[in-house]
């Protein structure tokens, strides 16, 4: 399967990878489960937030949307993350993930949630958009409070 | 059938038939001509005693043969009976021990001590007594137990065996019955034999039973209150043919269907002394009852506070658990209270007694702190709809066909896919998803940069030859939750959720799961293709697979799926008319900022298809093909 890449792409699958591991074992959920408050730095300043299908766009409407939500605990299922090749793109990758989370302390739902980040001039990764969903929003109970 | 064992032996073969009429005339003069069984029971037992006395004066009084009445009354025809039994080849004693033998072989003998059933049924076998009417056989048992009184449940007469069957649920009346073996006559003058063992009565659960399940539960419903009263269900005169208790998870989880389907609101739930034992069968009721406010479980054969457990995600104000085993071992009443409250946080009623306000600090969340209502579809561009309709329609026809080589011309040359499925050892073998994740990576765990690097699939044949391998599926539409976050010209990104079924030739293996997909998608060769995939498979919730290709849920009026997206006037298919045109020139040049001239010829050239139009113009524009004077106006 590596066999048909090239350096460059190998190098590229193995950043994101790298990156998706440093930013959602370390710096996301520790975030929005424990520090909100310095939430906002995570995201582009015209980052968006998609949550169960509500816009929230730029950084300071995401961070007062969170701040101002349910507490959370999220625990980690599953974590993947690709590159885009794409020359305008700049150095852009996609990461999902899936697990499950209580809200406000009641019972654990599943939930994915899907990112792009971009590294920024100073080699720093921000999100640009950021989609979360409860898995069963649509046939399974709608109530979450 | 009514022949007598050793006929002939009395004068009397049609004393016993006179004694017979004489007793169906007493009961009769009792009950006021009313013949059920129901009514039999509820025998005064004050009157009883008087009753067998007069009958046994009257009994008397007709026998020709003064003598043969104190053999009959005296009990000194005993011995001669078991002569008789003898003689008539049946040895009782001895066929306790036969192998295969239809009489229970546990607790026999009228002076031993009946051990007390954990379901408290009991099991009420009478020898013989398929010779007697079944009336004549209950009264005499009746009399012998007075004061006490049973209901004989699912009452059997075996005509082959000459058995007798019927089923108490009261474990002294049961003990009371078991003495009364050998010590009460027959009107022949043999021996009553009876054993009586601890055993729950068989349960057929067809849709008969079903169909009077729900008769009676319709009669036991409170439309005002929302209230439905399944007190002692198994006793429900409606329900006497078939042993249908809600202590058997058959027929419990029958019911919770039944009122999941017709009284989804129900607010209000009585299953006091129904001789619940286990709960765990009722897991998944949270979902299937949501209103659920009150719960009386009072009366019931709970051992183990920890069985409630099954009952999590209630709604629950009110709780009655009183008369449970349980309850005798609770001796700290505070901490009782407060594991219930665990289970029921919103618990202010148990056991009758108002509960006090918990000790509470103010970390809680406030209330105020709700989330925003699920919406099934977030466009950061509106006029992106269409796109993204199209695409995800052609692309799930082609996935869910028996064919998914054509979705080769989905996938771009260089494209990039993986996919992450759960794997839990607890699965049961249908939640397994090994068939997604033995092709899957997932970062989670610590791997190498080779993992890495193997676990992507890169190229549109490589990505084909994997979805190829997943089992077949049928997706649900109506379970679609789109989310367009990116939408420009050369780059489009969306992420899809929903469920699918893996079609299979046994339905009962048709299992569902949810998938989410997120997707990278470009412009190629005129039209659209996935550049980059991730695909996430996992098993659906229960309630996903109940709703599951059922079309919208009605509880969420603000669910519209993707084929309700607000969709752009333009279609593609058909020339628009002259007005709609007008109006696609116009969007064409405020997007493109070139003019009405210029605008229009894009979108003549492209058949007036407009999200083609304004991709053909970003390409050219980029390439800087397209002349100043476009942009004159």
């Amino acid at each position: 399967m590596a066999a048909n890449m090239s350096e460059e792409l190998k190098e590229r699958i193995n950043e994101a990878a790298r990156a998706a591991d440093e930013f959602i074992k370390h710096i996301y959920y520790d975030h929005v489960d424990k520090k909100k408050p310095t939430l906002n730095k995570l995201y582009m300043d015209n980052g968006l937030l998609v949550y169960n299908g509500n816009g929230f766009n730029g950084k300071d409407n995401i961070a007062k949307f969170i701040i101002e939500m349910p507490s959370t605990k999220h625990d980690l299922t599953t974590i993947d993350a690709q590159p885009i090749l794409d020359s305008s793109a700049g150095k852009t990758i996609l990461i999902q993930v899936s697990g499950t989370v209580k809200i406000a302390g009641k019972r654990s739902r599943a939930f994915q949630q899907t990112f792009v980040l971009t590294a920024d001039n100073n080699a720093k990764w921000k999100i640009v958009t950021d989609t979360f969903r409860l898995q069963d929003g649509i046939c399974g109970e709608i109530d979450l409070n | 059938m009514m022949q007598r064992r050793g006929g002939g032996k009395f004068r009397g073969g049609n004393r016993y038939n006179y004694y017979s009429d004489r007793f169906q005339s007493e009961h009769d003069d009792r009950s006021g001509g009313n013949k059920t069984e129901i009514k039999r029971v509820t025998f005064k037992t004050g009157r009883h005693i008087n009753n067998r006395n007069i009958n046994d004066n009257k009994l008397k009084a007709f026998l020709d043969d003064e003598d043969m009445v104190g053999e009959l009354t005296q009990g000194e025809g005993s011995q001669r009976l078991s002569g008789e039994f003898k003689r008539g080849g049946t040895n009782f004693r001895n066929r306790r021990n036969r192998k295969g033998s239809p009489i229970p072989g546990r607790h026999v003998g009228g002076s031993g001590k009946l051990i007390q059933h954990p379901m408290g049924w009991y099991q009420v076998t009478i020898q013989h007594g398929a010779k007697y009417e079944k009336n004549i056989v209950l009264k005499l048992l009746l009399d012998g137990v007075s004061p006490s009184i049973f209901i004989p449940n699912y009452f059997k007469a075996d005509m082959d065996t000459k058995l007798v069957n019927f089923f108490v649920d009261d474990y002294e009346v049961a003990q009371k019955i078991m003495r009364l073996d050998r010590k009460i006559e027959l009107p022949d003058g043999f021996q009553i034999m009876i054993r009586v063992r601890g055993c729950v009565p068989q349960t057929k659960l067809d849709a008969t039973v079903k169909e009077r399940m729900k008769n009676a539960m319709v009669k036991r419903y409170n439309q005002a209150t929302k209230a439905l009263d399944l007190t002692k269900f198994h006793a429900d005169p409606d329900l006497t043919e078939t042993f249908c208790a809600l202590s058997r998870p058959p027929i419990m989880s029958a019911a919770i269907d039944i009122i999941a389907e017709n009284i989804p609101d129900l607010e209000a739930l009585n299953l006091n002394d129904n001789k619940l034992n286990m709960l765990d069968h009722l897991k998944g009721i949270a979902s299937k009852l949501s209103h659920l406010k009150i719960l009386y479980l009072g009366n019931n054969k709970i051992f183990m506070l920890n069985s409630l457990d099954s009952l999590r995600g209630l709604p629950l104000v009110e709780l009655f658990l009183d008369g449970n085993p349980f309850r005798k071992r609770v001796r700290d009443q505070a901490n009782y209270v407060s594991e219930l409250r665990k289970k029921f946080p919103k618990l202010l009623k148990l056991d009758g007694a108002e509960l006090g306000p918990t000790i509470g600090f103010d970390v809680a969340d406030e209330p105020s702190k709700q989330l925003p209502p699920w919406k099934a579809a977030y466009l950061c561009d509106p006029s992106g709809s269409e796109l993204v309709q199209k695409f995800l329609e052609q692309y799930f026809i082609l996935y869910d066909s028996d064919n998914r080589q054509q979705l080769l011309e989905a996938y771009h040359e260089q494209a990039i896919f993986s996919l992450t499925a759960t794997n839990n050892q607890h699965y049961t073998p249908e939640e397994k998803l090994h068939a997604y994740w033995k092709v899957g990576r997932n970062l989670h765990h610590p791997r190498g940069f080779d993992y890495r690097l193997h676990s992507i699939k890169r190229g549109k044949l490589n990505v084909v030859a994997l979805l190829t391998e997943l089992p077949p599926s049928r997706h649900d539409p109506q379970s679609f939750a789109v989310d367009l976050t990116v939408f420009t010209p050369q780059l489009v990104v969306l992420t899809v959720t929903g469920l699918f079924k893996e079609r299979n030739s046994n339905p009962r293996q048709e299992y569902t799961r949810a998938f989410q997909r997120t997707m990278v998608i470009v412009p190629n060769n005129g039209g659209f293709c996935i550049k980059n995939e991730l695909l996430h498979v996992n098993n659906a919730s229960q309630s996903q697979a109940r709703n599951a290709f059922k079309g919208p849920v009605a509880t969420s009026p603000q669910m519209t799926s993707p084929s309700s997206l607000p969709t752009t006037p333009q279609q593609a298919v058909s020339a628009p008319d002259d007005a709609t045109k007008m109006q696609m020139i116009q969007a064409m040049s405020q997007q493109s900022n070139m003019n009405i001239e210029w605008s229009r010829k894009c979108l003549e050239e492209t058949s007036w298809d407009f999200q083609r139009a304004i991709f053909v113009f970003s390409e050219l524009f980029k390439q800087n093909k397209i002349p100043p004077e476009a942009f004159v106006k």
